[in-house]
């Protein structure tokens, strides 16, 4: 089992954004968690990569819980959350490369090149990223993926601002991350067509705590 | 947890680097204050040499706060603060490596500002040294405290007044102890006891600005 969440509860703002929740993801598996604004999509995400903390339950990735991962987080998973963390004033190399650099990832030349050219970036490696489209950003944001060797790939809004051309491409990168029996968990608040992919659907939370995201209310669809 | 917070130095000199502005516009805000100050006191050299080192620490501590922002909201703003996190970084770590940043990009300019000073208020070379060991000390204590703000303004929603009301207190047992003109100042003898005063300082400032700051920083997570 790649991801595990078990029985988690949270609450924000004396409302129960998820009570008792649970979700399992095996290898070569294509998660989306669709919901309306605000029904806990990033939440869950910033759960499962660990920035927030469940009020009880536990996750775990790899069979190493979250919470004991500290460090070695940067070898379980890759997260690309909605904003993109790119600095304007560096040029989509340097941002790649100091972003590399954290993740403790040594890069060679030909894979940067590679990667780079997958989202027809290349081109443009040396353009200050303040002077490109969201579009743009998005793809250099989802080169990251190309550059780290991890089976969990964690998305928040990956299709958000990309052209129907370039969604195309995102869509058969994750099919053969799939294949490749790696698995993508993905929130997104547009049904994205793409083959064998489980949707969960999330319900925003009511006003007063009773019915949120129970393990009850996710629709499973294969 | 482990802590490697090399990538997080060498991440921060790069930023700075490319925004070279920042330092500019320090030694600019001090080097203006500092010309409106002698004007304002007029131009007898006596007087002005009695009340340099509280214009000095008080110009200082405001430019520092200025530039303060520029470390944390940006990284907020972009989305690179959670990135550290969920990258693996503890959140000590990131408040350590942008103070240490911080401290190298801003005590450059007084290499050249201090000479300056020397000429504006006609300060003997022992005082000079004094002075300079002083902000050395000094200076990372204020740059801590000035982070905390920082944060302080994310959490409290940008109030940049409510900042000052409640981080100001602070800064007032620094700004005491480095203003205060002891009699073997006035002398010329070097004030040694004033400098293990402030490395004091900064040993009580760094390990309660670190805790603090993490609260904050998952406070801002929630």
């Amino acid at each position: 089992m790649i991801l595990e969440i078990i029985s988690i509860n949270l609450s924000r703002n004396k409302k129960i954004i998820f009570k008792n929740f649970s979700l399992k993801a095996k290898s070569k598996e294509i998660i989306t968690l669709i919901g309306r604004n605000g029904s806990g999509k990033t939440t869950l995400l910033e759960l499962v990569v660990g920035v927030l903390q469940p009020e009880s339950g536990s996750i775990k990735i790899n069979n190493i819980n979250i919470r004991e991962i500290g460090e070695h987080k940067k070898k379980q998973f890759i997260y690309l959350p909605y904003k993109d963390a790119l600095k304007e004033d560096l040029t989509i190399s340097e941002n790649l490369l100091i972003w590399a650099n954290l993740a403790n990832i040594v890069l060679n030349q030909e894979l940067f090149k590679k990667s780079l050219e997958y989202f027809s970036l290349y081109k443009i490696k040396d353009v200050v990223v303040g002077k490109l489209s969201q579009g743009q950003k998005k793809k250099i944001s989802l080169t990251k993926l190309l550059l780290k060797k991890c089976s969990l790939w964690i998305l928040d809004e990956p299709f958000n601002s990309l052209d129907k051309e370039s969604m195309e491409i995102l869509k058969k990168l994750f099919l053969s991350h799939k294949k490749n029996d790696g698995v993508v968990l993905l929130a997104s608040h547009i049904d994205i067509n793409i083959k064998n992919k489980i949707k969960i659907f999330l319900k925003p939370p009511k006003k007063s705590l009773v019915k949120t995201n129970t393990i009850d209310n996710w629709e499973e669809l294969r | 947890m482990k802590i490697n917070m090399i990538p997080l130095i060498k991440r921060e000199i790069k930023l700075s680097i490319s925004n070279l502005g920042l330092v500019i516009s320090y030694s600019s805000f001090f080097l203006l204050s500092l010309l409106i100050f002698t004007f304002g006191v007029g131009p007898d050299i006596k007087q002005l040499n009695t009340v340099y080192i509280p214009i000095i620490w008080i110009i200082m501590l405001f430019a520092i706060i200025l530039i303060s922002d520029n470390f944390l909201l940006s990284d907020f703003q972009d989305g690179s603060l959670k990135e550290l996190q969920y990258l693996g970084y503890s959140e000590e770590s990131i408040i350590l490596s942008k103070t240490i940043v911080m401290y190298l990009i801003l005590i450059i300019p007084h290499f050249f500002l201090i000479p300056v000073f020397s000429i504006f208020y006609d300060i003997s070379f022992n005082n000079l040294v004094q002075l300079s060991l002083d902000i050395v000390v000094g200076m990372p204590s204020l740059i801590l405290i000035s982070l905390i703000a920082s944060l302080l303004t994310i959490q409290i929603k940008r109030n940049k007044v409510l900042q000052f009301i409640i981080i100001m207190p602070f800064y007032v047992p620094i700004i005491i102890f480095t203003t205060s003109n002891n009699e073997s100042i006035l002398y010329s003898s070097f004030d040694l006891n004033k400098i293990l005063i402030l490395i004091g300082f900064f040993l009580i400032t760094l390990p309660i600005t670190l805790l603090i700051g993490k609260l904050i920083l998952n406070e801002i997570n929630k």
